[in-house]
């Protein structure tokens, strides 16, 4: 069983701006060594110089001509913000003044 | 007199021409069947009574002024909650989208609005599609319409649930990994992954974007046939979209394709598959075999990685696609945040449920330095293989046929335990999602306890019309 310790749930928790408690960090700790062992099977397979696939694209990249079209606006796209002013997104103060 | 909300979609678009009865009417039966019985089913979500109507009654009078009609005209539909419509919640079963109104239309309700479909309400699923259960809903419990102690499958359990219960004719699903076809076989109905790219995926909210699919459930082939044809084609908005004709699969429906090829894959039936699943595709090859069909082995001999490649992809993938929900523009911010990494950090701890951190903490493990080449690359090296595999067969047989699921619908809390006993009951169906290619599930027959057992269908991509026929016979070569 590959060995997750709670520390490196706590390492990649933060990596992904997620937190958890003692209890949940067990388990995921404990989860987490199970679906890393399983998905270690496809280290038997020889891949040597087999190009990856990332996407099914049946096409080459989808072009199209540069033109001003209407968008959704802002006002829209601001709806749902839990903080906004004006034309913003409020969010907490970045920079702490001492 | 009481309208049968059981009806397929194609006796219903007749009873419409005919004015047996009225678009209003029928979605009036409708929301009086989700009134009594989605309180103890919990198929829905949402519900948007006045627009229903409204749109009903503006079928109704077109009709009635002889004005042209879109092809589902009249009839009610169930969206899953991953989808957007215009002024009506997306929630993605999430806490952290609970208030999340859509100021746009997804392209495939633009497309269901083209066509006069009548848009009811949306459905419940395992929150932001991770799940095979819709246990892992944040927002509420989803029963299987045939047992009500069992699971209706999922992602799409809200949809397919909809659609067994006979509460609607239609839904629309998505599908990462099975989402469609695994909660199709569990309640009993007929569902469809689309190829990748052909129908638009503007306005789904992203799970795994190199493997979602948005696709249609119904009660039969035909409804499923109808609904695809109404939403695939290519979407300028969607850069993955095919530029690829869809063909009328409609026309030749009835019509078994002619020297009709079945590849049985020899990995799909070997491991534990229940007897009584292994028992319907026995009796299913056979009655093929009378009919006219040639019915070839095939081996598929990656499918045993096809599961880890597609957690480690999907889990990446989730894991960058969920990093914009961060309390900054959708929705839900945590209260009393002490600077701005503390608000994301709060935010999505408090938003967020168990399985979706789960998959995002596998997701950045495996694209973390050090891991990045053995996981995510490796997985992407392993998705060409499976590609070949399938390639390969696909140049001896037009479809391959398999169980949907190893086992019928399970008991309540029976894998919510164990994340990988969960993930496995999706092992007859990743190897679509990760080959891009089309694949459906229909009912054939039921367990011993009367659980639907759901058998599935493959086509080469782009596909979709043969593979509809072929559907379309296996139908009825049902008992």
């Amino acid at each position: 069983m590959s060995d997750i310790s709670k520390e490196t749930v706590a390492h990649y928790a933060k990596l992904a701006n997620l937190q958890f408690d003692d209890s949940e960090a067990e388990l995921l700790a404990r989860q987490l060594g199970s679906i890393l062992d399983h998905v270690a099977k496809i280290g038997e397979l020889d891949l040597e110089g087999v190009p990856a696939t990332s996407s099914i694209l049946h096409d080459a990249t989808a072009f199209r001509e540069d033109e001003p079209r209407a968008s959704l606006g802002t006002q829209a796209a601001l709806q749902n913000a839990p903080d906004t002013e004006s034309d913003h997104f409020l969010v907490p103060k970045v920079i702490q003044v001492k | 007199m009481a309208i049968e909300t059981g009806k397929t979609t194609k006796e219903m678009l007749a009873a419409l021409q005919r004015g047996d009865f009225t678009s209003e009417a029928l979605t009036r039966a409708c929301l009086d069947e989700i009134r009594e019985r989605d309180e103890a089913l919990g198929a829905f979500l949402s519900i948007d009574e006045a627009e229903a109507l409204a749109a009903a009654r503006e079928t109704d009078r077109k009709r009635a002024a002889g004005e042209p009609l879109g092809s589902l005209a009249g009839v009610p539909i169930a969206i899953k909650d991953n989808i957007n419509i215009t002024g009506r919640k997306t929630t993605c079963a999430s806490k952290i989208l609970e208030a999340f109104v859509s100021p746009y239309d997804a392209s495939v309700i633009a497309k269901l609005r083209e066509a006069d479909a009548i848009l009811i309400g949306k459905t419940n699923m395992d929150e932001f599609a991770m799940g095979s259960s819709t246990e892992f809903s944040g927002l509420q419990k989803t029963r299987n319409p045939v047992d009500p102690e069992r699971v209706p499958g999922g992602s799409s359990g809200g949809s397919t649930a909809a659609v067994g219960a006979d509460l609607v004719p239609l839904a629309l699903g998505s599908s990462t990994g099975g989402s469609i076809r695994q909660p199709a076989a569990f309640c009993g109905v007929t569902g469809l992954k689309p190829t990748y790219g052909r129908v638009s995926r503007f306005g789904l909210v992203a799970y795994g974007s190199s493997l979602d699919q948005i696709g249609p459930i119904a009660r039969d082939v035909d409804g499923v046939a109808r609904l695809f044809q109404v939403i695939a084609g290519h979407c300028e908005r969607d850069s993955t979209s095919a530029r690829v004709a869809t063909a009328d699969v409609l026309a030749d429906l009835e019509t078994p394709p002619a020297g009709l090829k079945v590849g049985l894959p020899v990995e799909f039936s070997s491991g534990d598959v229940q007897p009584e699943i292994k028992a319907a595709m026995a009796k299913l090859v056979a009655r093929l075999e009378e009919a006219g069909a040639e019915i070839v082995e095939v081996s598929l001999p990656h499918t045993e990685y096809a599961i880890p490649a597609y957690y480690l992809l999907a889990t990446a993938e989730a894991s960058s696609n969920l990093a914009r929900f961060d309390g900054v523009r959708y929705t839900h911010r945590t209260a009393d945040a002490a600077n701005l990494r503390d608000m994301y950090v709060r935010s999505r701890s408090e938003g967020f449920g168990i399985e979706v951190k789960r998959r995002i903490l596998l997701g950045t493990y495996c694209l973390s330095s050090g891991y990045y080449e053995g996981y995510y690359l490796n997985a992407q090296r392993v998705r060409t293989k499976i590609i070949e595999d399938y390639r390969a067969a696909f140049a001896k047989v037009d479809v391959l046929l398999a169980p949907t699921t190893p086992t019928t619908a399970f008991p309540f809390g029976d894998r919510t335990d164990d994340p990988m006993s969960m993930y496995l009951s999706d092992i007859f169906t990743v190897t679509a999602n990760l080959a891009g290619i089309p694949a459906m599930s229909l009912p054939y027959g039921a367990d011993g306890d009367g659980l639907p057992i759901g058998l599935q269908l493959m086509g080469n991509h782009f596909q979709e019309a043969h593979l509809l026929r072929t559907a379309r016979l296996v139908e009825t070569l049902r008992d």
